[in-house]
């Protein structure tokens, strides 16, 4: 069921940057990273930044891609992201230049003692109805968020029963202190250049995931890394297993989950049972997969061998062609206009 | 002397192969696997190899295309000796072999670069590939399927797809070492059918290892193999009419071949040459 | 009149519910009698490996209703484990599934995670192995990985058997046997069902395989259940069989060929010996 769901995220299309070549691509992606890890050494110098986001937008557009498409894809990160930026940038003490200084804030251990007496109830009950043999009760147990919670119940209160013995000698009225929370300019600066960065980066390699075949990938990456074939280090045998690998893993996903419906229909479960019994589900299924795979791969090489493979073979490739023009005109224009804005000084 | 006697295409003489214990992983120790084998096969011949598991079928087909050396003996294809090393690019280009597993033997993530594999990895110009890919794809049906990935197809087309990357290096003789062992009854027939036209047009000698007897009765030769030994030869009309003997032999005998033979020796006449159920079905109903 | 071991009511299921959605199975209603053996015949891809895992809850229907031994396997807070102990189930090459060092060792795998006491765990195992033919005093502590293919088969089969189900699923059980180990394999199913009680169902795209055992067939076809009653019912139906990807028994095709060409033949004789009686009256005046 899981090899139906197609593996890459390649959205076909027949924009100017999916005709270009996948190593046209790769080389830009390449070359933004450079700028960017360069222009993140500059203090407030936008220029460059303003350029790399200026090209993403060109090249989104380029692509044909419906935003849509490409929203679906990034709303999680991009909130992640957001969700980051506030104690990032809240907790980076970098630089002396200092905005502003929240805090520290003095708290009672009295106060904080009776909190997590209070709070202490919910650990309570989680234990009891753990421990309890009604028949609800046990129905209660087997439901997996039940199960899964028990860590984190587990680790709170081991951190509150920590804090309460390490503070012991504390006398109800001394002052824990909290804080201070300090902003300072350069944190700034380097959270938002750093996140900017983040951002645009992985929409870039998305863009270029989703305009480029796998295939095409790996061949633009076989031709350069030409270089390496020099040294006599395998290119062409790297690149056969890269193929290997994106053609077998949905069968190799869905003969895994085969043999997981297979175990489990023995009485095998992962997340009941002792530890002992636990460590023997894993087992059942990770020899016979290992078994099952060295297998595959015995015959996928006698089938190889009968189709005249040779190590170390120069391939003809079929998806990567010569550099065209478009080629030549977007690589000019990204290194123009990146190293313009490097050297920007306004 | 008809002159495709006098140098048959591939020539097995004296054949005899053991396994080590190492290849054997642990099941036991060295297992003589064929003795003493000679086969001729004549270019344009279909030759169905037959045996229960563990008869030395596989490795006999394997032998054909220099993926196994004899122990003892020699295999010349073409003229070309198998345990000659520097032949044996030259050898498996005339002789290609699908294999049991379809999906074993599928290395690429779409259809049309499956098929044009082999010629890519022999360094060929691209336009003569796609060439190649175009003309062995029209031949198995599969050129509609041209952009889909390997998990999408079913069994008989992964085979048709197996065939269609042999067919692109133009070969001489196909393998199919129990090619349809795993597929549905539909799906086998499709296969076999596919088997026979390549023979018919374009005359490719094709050698077929199965266990099923039914797949045998349009061979043109049937040989069968025991314990590493050819333990009857000949035209499908000869194999048919030893029923007992081919039931010693632990092989299936398929129901319609049963009810003739039993109707034949009630005295009925039915040409001996009716093997398949179309052919039986006319004979009855004369 | 007993109740079925096994009912589904309109049974539905649904993958990635949305715009890219797969209905694996549409509207499936049927009934399996206890003690019976019931074939789900269909090619790859028609669901019937998707219809039998409702069937031991590894899925749940998104629609209809799965009702084993009484029980509606949807409910919430359905005990699977009970669940997987009374509907055994044998995957397509199960002999890929053993792991343990000996014999013993994988066969008890079952009855050992059912909390039985030690003796009761090898009562069952020596039992299990002799009923599938690999007797308990030669195997038992032997390895399962220098075993023949067919026997490792067994092994996996005699490990579903000692967990005591009262049905066994069995999916695909023969396929990469030669006929030998295919007949032996029946055999042994045969006996299970004889000395057992247990309620079989088997999976399979082959209805040659399954003509001698099963005692009712259904027919899927992308998902939706086509047809379904005795065998000598279904073969009769040879091209609307070949339309859904199935080919009936050669046996059963010979017969429709020949009544195709006048010859008047009932559309129920199935085995080989009715066919021989039948056809040697009827051409009795060519015989010499």
């Amino acid at each position: 069921m899981f090899s139906k769901i197609s593996l890459g995220v390649y959205y076909p299309g027949n924009s100017l940057f999916h005709r270009l070549q996948a190593r046209t691509k790769l080389l830009i992606m390449v070359w933004l990273a450079v700028v960017v890890a360069i222009a993140n050494g500059r203090e407030w110098h936008f220029a460059p930044y303003i350029v790399v986001v200026a090209l993403l937008l060109l090249a989104i557009v380029l692509s044909g891609i419906p935003p849509r498409v490409l929203w679906q894809r990034l709303w999680l990160l991009l909130l992640l992201t957001l969700i980051g930026i506030p104690p990032a940038i809240f907790f980076s003490n970098v630089g002396t230049t200092i905005l502003a200084t929240y805090g520290p804030w003095h708290v009672p251990y009295g106060t904080l003692r009776l909190i997590i007496l209070a709070a202490s109830i919910l650990p309570l009950t989680y234990l009891l109805l753990s421990l309890l043999r009604t028949a609800r009760a046990r129905a209660l147990q087997r439901r997996i968020w039940f199960r899964s919670t028990r860590i984190l119940v587990l680790l709170l209160t081991i951190i509150a029963l920590l804090f309460l013995w390490l503070t012991r000698h504390s006398p109800a009225s001394g002052l824990q202190p909290i804080g201070p929370i300090v902003l300072t300019y350069d944190g700034v600066w380097y959270t938002m250049a750093f996140f900017v960065a983040f951002l645009t980066l992985y929409t870039f390699s998305l863009l270029l995931t989703m305009t480029t075949s796998p295939i095409a990938l790996i061949e633009g990456m076989t031709l350069l890394m030409t270089p390496l074939r020099w040294l006599k280090l395998p290119v062409d045998d790297f690149a056969l297993m890269t193929l290997i690998a994106l053609r077998f893993v949905p069968t190799l996903l869905e003969e895994a989950e085969q043999l997981v419906k297979a175990q489990m229909s023995r009485g095998a479960d992962l997340t009941q049972g002792t530890l002992r019994e636990r460590l023997q589900s894993m087992t059942m299924l990770f020899v016979p997969f290992m078994q099952a795979t060295f297998r595959r791969a015995a015959e996928l090489a006698t089938a190889l061998e009968a189709r005249g493979y040779q190590s170390e073979q120069r391939q003809t490739l079929l998806h990567e062609k010569t550099i065209q023009w478009s080629d030549v005109v977007v690589i000019l224009v990204v290194a123009g206009s990146t190293l313009g804005a490097l050297l920007f000084q306004g | 002397m008809d002159d495709r006697h006098a140098n048959p295409f591939i020539d097995m003489q004296r054949v005899s192969y053991v396994y080590t214990p190492q290849q054997r992983q642990g099941h036991g120790g060295q297992v003589q696997a064929l003795r003493d084998i000679n086969l001729r096969v004549r270019q344009g011949e279909y030759v169905v190899v037959l045996g229960h598991n563990g008869s030395g079928k596989s490795t006999l087909a394997r032998h054909c295309n220099a993926l196994l050396t004899p122990t003892s003996g020699r295999v010349l294809v073409a003229g070309m000796d198998t345990s000659d090393r520097t032949m044996q690019r030259a050898i498996r280009d005339k002789v290609g072999m699908i294999f049991q597993n379809p999906d074993n033997q599928i290395i690429a993530t779409v259809v049309e670069d499956d098929v044009a594999w082999a010629l890519t990895m022999r360094g060929l110009p691209a336009a003569l590939i796609r060439e190649r890919v175009e003309e062995a794809m029209e031949v198995v049906g599969i050129s509609d399927l041209r952009e889909r990935a390997p998990q999408q197809l079913s069994g008989g087309q992964k085979q048709r797809l197996a065939i269609a990357g042999v067919l692109a290096l133009r070969p001489q003789c196909i393998v199919a070492d129990e090619a349809t062992a795993q597929l549905d009854p539909l799906s086998r027939r499709e296969i076999v059918a596919l088997l026979h036209k390549l023979n018919r047009e374009p005359g490719l000698t094709v050698i077929q290892v199965t266990h099923l007897l039914e797949e045998a009765a349009l061979a043109e030769r049937i040989v069968i193999l025991q314990q590493g030994q050819i333990v009857m030869e000949g035209p499908p009309t000869d194999i048919f009419s030893d029923l007992e003997r081919l039931r010693r032999l632990k092989l299936a005998i398929p129901e319609p071949i049963e009810l003739a033979a039993r109707l034949r020796e009630a005295g009925l006449p039915l040409a001996p040459d009716a093997l398949t159920v179309e052919a039986l079905a006319r004979e009855m109903a004369r | 009149m007993t109740e079925p071991i096994i009912t589904t009511q309109h049974l539905t299921c649904i993958y990635a519910p949305g715009p890219q959605q797969k209905v694996a199975l549409n509207d499936i209603s049927l009934e399996i009698e206890r003690g019976s053996c019931t074939a789900i015949i269909g090619v790859t891809g028609s669901g019937k490996s998707t219809l039998v895992q409702h069937f031991n809850g590894l899925l749940r229907p998104t629609s209809g209703r799965v009702i084993v031994n009484g029980l509606d396997t949807g409910a919430a807070g359905v005990d699977l484990q009970a669940l997987r102990r009374y509907v055994g189930m044998l995957f397509q090459f199960p002999e890929m599934q053993l792991f343990e060092r000996t014999v013993f060792a994988d066969v008890a795998f079952g009855p050992r995670r059912q909390k039985l006491e030690r003796r009761e765990v090898r009562r069952r195992v020596f039992h299990a192995l002799d009923t599938v033919g690999l007797p308990h005093e030669q195997f038992a502590a032997r390895s399962p990985f220098e075993l023949s293919g067919g026997q490792m088969r067994r092994v996996a089969l005699a490990g579903v058997l000692a967990m005591s189900p009262s049905v066994l699923i069995l999916d695909e059980p023969t396929s990469g046997l030669d006929a030998d180990a295919r007949e032996e394999f029946y055999y042994y199913l045969q006996r299970i069902k004889e000395e057992r009680g247990v309620t079989i169902v088997l999976v399979s795209h082959d209805m040659a395989e399954v003509a001698t055992l099963a005692d009712w067939l259904c027919v899927l076809h992308q998902g939706q259940l086509v047809m379904q009653g005795p065998p000598r019912h279904i073969f009769a139906h040879g091209d609307q069989l070949r339309k859904w990807g199935l080919a009936a028994p050669p046996l059963s095709e010979l017969l429709t060929l020949l009544r195709q060409q006048g010859m008047t033949i009932p559309a129920e004789t199935l085995t080989l010996d009715e066919a021989f009686s039948l056809l040697r009256l009827k051409l009795k005046d060519r015989i010499v």
